[in-house]
């Protein structure tokens, strides 16, 4: 299946979450065709309620098991949306051929999944992002990355879509999601961290990131990362002058 | 400041046709690896193209040509001025390299600006020049040529893309590797390489991604150490901005961006025009940049303008990109404009000051909008339109891309 086609599947037009499907790791993915599928994993998702178009979930799981959550959440009424914003490459830190794989091998089921247009929106993460520093060595491609706030819809255009809590599935609160959640916590809508494991989900209380306000977070993210020999991330960047490109 | 007469009749916004905005979307985030399509709550795929006629084009074309071939002589006339380097706000270390770099020689390196032009109430006006690592290749080749599908009068202006591509092979003995390095943690700077790259291989070169410190230098050239594409490279295309180099390990050489080992697009010392403090050095340099003096709005050092009490001066980070940190009052969230101020204060040497212009707004079917067109030279010649269409007069991250066509038979 080409990559754009694939990304139609995951990223539907007529859903109004879809615009925020990254299609970085699908732009980069190698041929998927040769691929032999994976076996779908079948992740228990009775945590939710089914088709409840109140409730966003945010899947911050390691590598293809996002993949398989979203989908699983997609048979229960919810709008699998993929925030994967690794590329996939050679000699990359961060493995994200998993994730390729099950993105690919679950399209046609959630092609043939009907979903409603108002579907709750659930926003899949791999926890590894950030992972494997101690590979970042010279000749590696450091595909690490962060999630950021301009990368998921704001808690004010959640709450416009009839969204009115956001539960989080996930191991752990990391870093930059944290900068996320309290952003949502701080507009009104309560965040949930339903833990794998645990029966229920339970009311997170995210505490105030020191520098949630800055408009270098972006930056700042990042420059605790390494511009070292792999070369993706830098030490501090002045900020005088630093921001992009222009 | 502004050309004298009226500008706007000489441009128009048309919504692309509803039914196939989704497909163009599409094909806009494939075809022209625009991987970031969505920013915050920002669809940044604008529903709307920009039409000009051949004469608005042909004017800001002839703008830009020149403002190139000034700001060339200046960075000539700067590489033998180490005394003004930190003037520009350069940092220690890159001051230090470009001393190294006294004897580049500009016909060796492909050199590519970008001139951001803004329709005002008085005509175009210059905000700036993006020189050192100017992005929007996809924007201005590609997103044209899906856009005038749709329109049978019009036409895009150039590729950039392929000017780049050209521009290499005519530096090059043989078509080898072509190391694109940029931040590799960046998806969306990758998106500019990956297009690139795409022209570049089609043009019979290896184009092969790498960051900086993938490069290492020799006294005959430079090597790739990438993973499965080590060996020599016959040129680099670089998207990572010359004042992030000194955050590099010294280990991994950066220095050498600044020596003469094999072509580059662009050569590091563009960083000596990127800075927006180059107006306050103009009359010290002693090369006449009457463009330059006609369409830029009057810039001075924060300590020589009254912005705190006149809301008729902007300020600007010296090395700022993509419109982050610029200060406009009453336009951007009172806390960004007090953080940018206090630095301004604090910092003065790393800001200007500049006089505001009266951008004109545009009517739109969702609104008014305010509207940019990069204009791309390469090697001086104006190769490309890059567009972008703003809520408030000021081009950041929430600006949405819009292709710039031109008026067909009037060219």
């Amino acid at each position: 299946m080409r990559n754009e086609a694939l990304f139609e599947i995951w990223a539907p037009a007529d859903s109004p979450w879809a615009a925020w499907a990254k299609p970085a790791l699908f732009a980069t993915m190698r041929d998927t065709t040769a691929w032999g599928a994976p076996p779908i994993e079948q992740p228990e998702t009775e945590w939710l309620p089914s088709g409840d178009r109140s409730t966003a979930v945010v899947v911050d799981l390691p590598g293809a098991a996002a993949v398989a959550t979203g989908l699983a959440l997609a048979r229960r009424g919810y709008r699998p949306v993929p925030l994967f914003n690794g590329c996939d490459s050679p000699g990359m830190i961060v493995d994200v051929a998993p994730i390729a794989r099950m993105l690919a091998a679950g399209a046609a089921a959630l092609a043939e999944t009907p979903l409603p247009h108002d579907a709750a929106p659930a926003f899949l993460l791999d926890a590894n992002r950030l992972s494997n520093a101690h590979l970042a060595s010279p000749g590696c491609y450091d595909n690490r990355w962060a999630v950021v706030p301009q990368d998921i819809p704001s808690a004010a255009r959640l709450t416009a879509g009839g969204i009115r809590r956001v539960v989080l599935r996930a191991a752990d609160v990391q870093d930059d999601l944290a900068h996320v959640l309290r952003r949502y916590q701080e507009g009104g809508l309560p965040v949930d961290l339903s833990a794998p494991g645990r029966d229920r989900p339970e009311r997170l209380d995210v505490p105030r990131p020191r520098w949630l306000r800055s408009i270098w977070a972006r930056l700042l993210v990042l420059a605790h990362l390494r511009r070292n020999a792999a070369g993706g991330f830098g030490a501090l960047i002045p900020i005088p002058g630093s921001s992009g490109m222009g | 400041m502004t050309a004298p007469d009226s500008v706007v009749p000489e441009l128009e916004i048309r919504p692309l046709p509803a039914g196939e905005y989704a497909g163009y979307r599409r094909r806009v985030i494939f075809a022209c690896s625009k991987w970031d399509p969505q920013v915050g709550d920002v669809n940044t795929v604008a529903r709307h193209a920009v039409v000009l006629n051949a004469a608005a084009a042909h004017r800001l074309a002839r703008w830009a040509e020149a403002l190139a071939h000034e700001t060339q002589a200046m960075e000539m006339a700067l590489l033998r001025r180490p005394d003004l380097h930190g003037d520009l706000a350069l940092p220690r270390a890159l001051r230090s390299a470009l001393r190294r770099a006294r004897g580049s020689w500009r016909e060796h390196h492909v050199r590519v600006m970008r001139f951001d032009f803004h329709p005002t109430v008085g005509g175009w006006a210059l905000s700036e020049v993006n020189s050192d690592v100017p992005g929007g290749f996809s924007e201005a080749a590609a997103l044209p040529r899906l856009a005038a599908a749709f329109f049978p009068d019009v036409r895009p202006f150039g590729d950039v893309a392929e000017a780049v591509t050209g521009a290499v092979a005519r530096r090059t003995e043989r078509k080898g590797v072509v190391a694109c390095v940029h931040a590799t943690a960046y998806a969306d700077d990758r998106q500019v390489m990956e297009f690139l790259a795409d022209y570049l291989r089609a043009a019979g070169f290896t184009a092969v991604m790498a960051a900086p410190d993938h490069i290492r230098w020799r006294a005959d050239g430079a090597e790739c150490i990438a993973g499965k594409n080590e060996g020599p490279v016959c040129a680099i295309v670089r998207f990572f901005p010359a004042e992030w180099l000194p955050g590099l390990p010294r280990a991994a050489g950066w220095p050498g961006y600044f020596g003469d080992g094999v072509p580059a697009c662009n050569h590091a010392t563009a960083v000596l025009t990127q800075s927006k403090r180059l107006p306050l050095v103009w009359d010290r340099l002693g090369v006449p940049a009457p463009t330059w003096r006609e369409l830029l709005p009057e810039t001075t050092d924060p300590r020589r303008a009254p912005w705190p009490r006149d809301a008729g001066w902007i300020l600007k980070p010296a090395l700022g990109r993509v419109g982050e940190g610029v200060g406009i009052r009453g336009i951007i969230p009172r806390r960004e404009w007090r953080a940018a101020a206090r630095s301004a204060r604090l910092f003065p040497r790393h800001w200007i000051a500049q006089r505001r212009f009266a951008s004109r707004p545009l009517p739109c079917a969702d609104g008014d909008r305010h509207l940019c067109v990069g204009v791309f030279t390469v090697d001086g010649r104006a190769e490309g339109f890059y567009g972008r269409l703003a809520e408030r007069p000021r081009m950041d991250q929430h600006a949405q891309d819009i292709p710039v066509l031109v008026v067909e038979d009037q060219r």
